[in-house]
């Protein structure tokens, strides 16, 4: 895949209808689905900045390691402190 | 594109831009984690007490936090077009899209500014000024707000930071010859959209959590 102009104006309307979208979305709906809506559509937007904006879709594997690295420490991170919390008597 | 000059360290052109590259992801790894902490307090006290988050989220003002995320976004774009141009060799050019970015995170920041003032006018710092009898349960919304300012100043912290690189950047890209500098607005770059990403997942923890 090339990367071109075209490629990144696509990119960055999307962000911005994924943004129209989730706040429409935020309004209609509240509470434990609200959110899971808003971090649902935050989840692709971030994907979309990371692979096209930040490159990842053209970096060679040790960089795209250390990109994932980081999420999978944070993944860590919470789910043990949350196995934690959340397993007490 | 005008090749760099090469440091004695590294074999060829590539090889140093991927250095550099990795590098800011190394960096940015850590970054994950340094915001990290502050994401896993939210993840527990949002399923601790949901009732409390969600009440509290009710008073941020939505439309200040979505014109702001627009305008991040924007400047995500103006950053990748900034590196676009360096790549093709086009450094003032470059240097243009630069100054945009930093003019819209310095909006953004002035949007925060004053949506912090709003904040404090109707009494939403945790502290003696906090109106607490407006909730049943003070003490859990003030966690909440607790959490949004210190995330949201860290956040504003790093643009500060960011917008800092980026001026220097359009600074030292005024001087002819200067489009070596290719590795550098791209490292930037990506810190650039680093806080982007930081905020795409702050909006909704904080605005979107009613």
């Amino acid at each position: 895949m090339m990367r071109n102009s075209g490629h990144f104006n696509l990119v960055a309307v999307s962000l911005i209808l994924l943004l129209v979208i989730s706040v429409v979305l935020g309004i209609l709906f509240t509470g434990p689905l609200g959110l899971a809506i808003g971090l649902a559509i935050a989840l692709v937007k971030a994907t979309l900045v990371a692979v096209f904006f930040m490159h990842l879709a053209w970096e060679n594997a040790a960089t795209r390691l250390f990109a994932l690295g980081g999420i999978l420490m944070l993944a860590l991170l919470i789910g043990g402190t949350l196995g934690d919390y959340f397993t007490r008597g | 594109m005008i090749e760099p000059p090469i440091a004695h360290q590294f074999e060829t052109a590539a090889q140093q831009r991927d250095s550099a590259i990795t590098g800011m992801w190394v960096f940015l790894a850590t970054e994950v984690l340094f915001f990290g902490g502050l994401f896993t307090a939210y993840t527990v006290y949002r399923v601790l007490y949901p009732h409390a988050f969600a009440q509290a989220s009710e008073h941020l003002y939505l439309w200040l936090g979505a014109v702001n995320t627009a305008l991040l976004l924007t400047s995500s774009w103006t950053m990748v077009r900034a590196v676009q141009c360096m790549h093709d060799g086009a450094s003032s050019k470059a240097a243009r899209f630069l100054l945009a970015t930093a003019g819209l995170g310095g909006t953004f920041l002035l949007i925060k500014a004053v949506e912090y003032y709003l904040d404090y006018r109707d009494g939403l710092i945790p502290g003696s000024a906090f109106h607490a009898h407006e909730f049943a349960d003070p003490g859990r919304v003030q966690l909440f707000f607790v959490l949004y300012l210190i995330m949201t100043g860290l956040h504003a912290l790093h643009m500060v930071v960011g917008i800092g690189l980026i001026l220097t950047l359009a600074w030292l890209l005024r001087t002819p010859g200067s489009q070596h500098l290719g590795n550098h607005v791209e490292a930037t770059g990506l810190y650039w959209h680093f806080v982007d990403v930081v905020w795409i997942f702050l909006f909704p923890l904080f605005y979107l959590a009613r």
